[in-house]
């Protein structure tokens, strides 16, 4: 492992990284990559994850997994052992697999919030129970981060469900950080504010104009990915169970 | 769906309790606003299999063409 306080890791910090695909998964594969992690990618399309290991500067630790997150939950803290025999002892877990649907309440019912939590939430929390387990990650050091929301946390007309899922995603890092404190493993969220990528594209059809109440500007992938690696690394060691905002300011102006 | 099948769903989705007519004027509707639009572009896809951006939906002037893109005999 790095130096304390290094924002730097090495090949031997496999990070489990989902979502790894497009997008902020994509982003933070990426970056961790050239930060000198080996990255386990998973997503669900194998084309697209190939397109992730050609951006990787080495591609050599980047290795992909194709898996369907919500396919079978109940086994999916298992899953993690599988990866965990293939590659190693995990020292990173980031959730960055997730999708938003921006629709009045009306028409959210019960099915809709439940594909949801599915993937926001239940993928986060099985993914979390089997990276937890001593027999697949590094011991003291090791840290998790999820991908969670601005909209946990602001005003999101549109997303009630979405917001709701990530409010849970924000509690699951509080919970966590405090129940494997003991074993010096750290658990944290980001909140990143609406960043352009496919997914929210599709999703917010005034995405544009949205991103110009930002008073930094729009944000790009790059910068949840620079602060999901910090969370991640040897420079947040004494960080756990927080939730960092990173939204250009938006939840402050 | 008959006419009167559809005007409900437009209201359910809106959640608007005063009626809705045909030529009713999507401006004019209070309930009418983009998060609305975009759960017209919902209800198209859904009920009626018909994938429509949401350009094409805030392009929509009445009541009326939304029931033709749902492809309703009028």
């Amino acid at each position: 492992m790095a130096a304390v306080g290094d924002l730097a890791f090495t090949a031997e910090d496999r990070v489990l990284l989902t979502g790894a695909s497009s997008g902020l998964g994509q982003a933070a594969a990426v970056l961790l990559n050239r930060l000198g992690a080996t990255v386990i990618g998973v997503g669900r399309d194998v084309d697209r994850l190939a397109a992730t290991k050609a951006l990787c500067p080495h591609p050599e630790r980047f290795f992909p997994e194709r898996c369907d997150l919500t396919e079978n939950l109940d086994d999916l803290s298992s899953q993690v052992a599988v990866w965990r025999k293939s590659h190693g002892k995990l020292a990173g877990l980031l959730h960055a697999a997730g999708i938003v649907t921006v629709l009045p309440a009306a028409l959210q019912g019960a099915a809709e919030m439940r594909e949801l939590f599915d993937i926001n939430v239940f993928a986060a929390y099985q993914l979390a129970r089997g990276f937890l387990d001593r027999r697949n990650n590094r011991g003291e050091g090791s840290a998790i981060v999820f991908v969670a929301s601005l909209a946990a946390l602001c005003e999101s007309s549109g997303t009630t469900a979405y917001a709701a899922s990530k409010g849970a995603v924000v509690s699951l890092a509080r919970s966590l950080a405090c129940e494997y404190a003991r074993q010096k493993i750290r658990v944290n969220s980001v909140s990143p504010g609406l960043v352009p990528t496919p997914m929210t594209q599709r999703q917010y059809a005034n995405l544009d104009a949205l991103a110009q109440t930002y008073p930094l500007g729009p944000g790009r992938p790059e910068d949840i990915a620079a602060a999901a690696a910090f969370l991640l690394s040897p420079a947040a060691r004494w960080i756990t169970g927080q939730n960092l905002v990173v939204d250009g300011g938006r939840s402050v102006a | 769906m008959n006419i009167d099948a559809f005007l409900d769903e437009l209201a359910y989705a809106l959640q608007r309790d005063a009626p809705i007519a045909l030529d009713d004027e999507l401006k004019d509707i209070e309930e009418w606003d983009s998060l609305a639009a975009m759960g017209i572009t919902a209800l198209l896809d859904r009920k009626f299999g018909k994938r429509l951006s949401f350009d094409d939906i805030v392009r929509m002037k009445t009541v009326r063409d939304i029931a033709q893109a749902a492809g309703l005999e009028l």
